[in-house]
């Protein structure tokens, strides 16, 4: 989240808005925006509604539920529902005509987009504007 | 225009490399392995086949944000392109 930050000013010279989906309510979300002094929008997708329609939806296995409540995660409370299930991390840029430019989904929770990556597309895209 | 490459010092990988080290240093055996475990199976799994292409149309939505106010994307969109990612939760 704070590596999004980061790159925040440069996504949007580039033209982009960043927005952030996690299945957490908007209290949650709303902490998550102050502890991290974040920039842009961190939206409630509770129930996963948006994020099963980009294809990224599993249930949290049975033995890994014991481990996130060993740590003190209650997803079903911090997420308002009682599903265990997660949203793969995954990262999108969705242009002007709701086309997918850039798709990028791994089921490693430590591997996330290099955020180089995002900027290298938006000029991509920058470029086809101006060409 | 060389010599003009932005400056970018964020190197996620790395960090989380680093972070990943030192969790696996101060966590149960046990534990890391059922979630190396969980890992593996989410891998077979074929999810990540399922995601949405490049090319695919994405779906337009509307979510509140942090202070309860709806955003479109198809609003966003009509600032700009949109960077969507999709994170668990900062638990």
């Amino acid at each position: 989240m704070r590596a999004y930050q980061k790159i925040l000013p440069e996504i949007r010279s580039l033209g982009g808005e960043l927005l952030a989906i996690s299945p957490q309510t908007p209290d949650k979300s709303q902490a998550t925006l102050l502890k991290n002094f974040l920039q842009y929008e961190v939206l409630s997708d509770v129930g996963n509604v948006v994020a099963r329609q980009f294809g990224l939806v599993y249930p949290v296995a049975a033995e890994m539920r014991k481990i996130y409540l060993g740590f003190g995660v209650d997803l079903a409370e911090y997420n308002g529902d009682a599903s265990w299930e997660l949203p793969l991390p995954g990262t999108f840029i969705v242009d002007r005509s709701m086309t997918v430019r850039l798709s990028f989904v791994d089921a490693d929770y430590t591997k996330r987009l290099e955020p180089a990556a995002i900027l290298d597309t938006l000029r991509t895209l920058d470029t086809r504007v101006k060409a | 225009m060389a010599g003009e490459e932005p400056k970018l010092t964020v190197e996620l990988q790395k960090e989380l490399d680093g972070l990943r080290e030192s969790y696996l240093a101060t966590t149960p055996a046990d534990v890391t392995e059922t979630m190396q475990r969980a890992t593996e199976q989410l891998l077979v799994s074929g999810i990540t086949e399922r995601a949405l292409k490049v090319g695919a149309r994405a779906p337009d939505f509307s979510l509140p944000n942090a202070v309860g106010r709806e955003i479109r994307l198809s609003t966003t969109l009509s600032r700009g392109v949109a960077v969507i990612t999709f994170y668990r939760g900062a638990w």
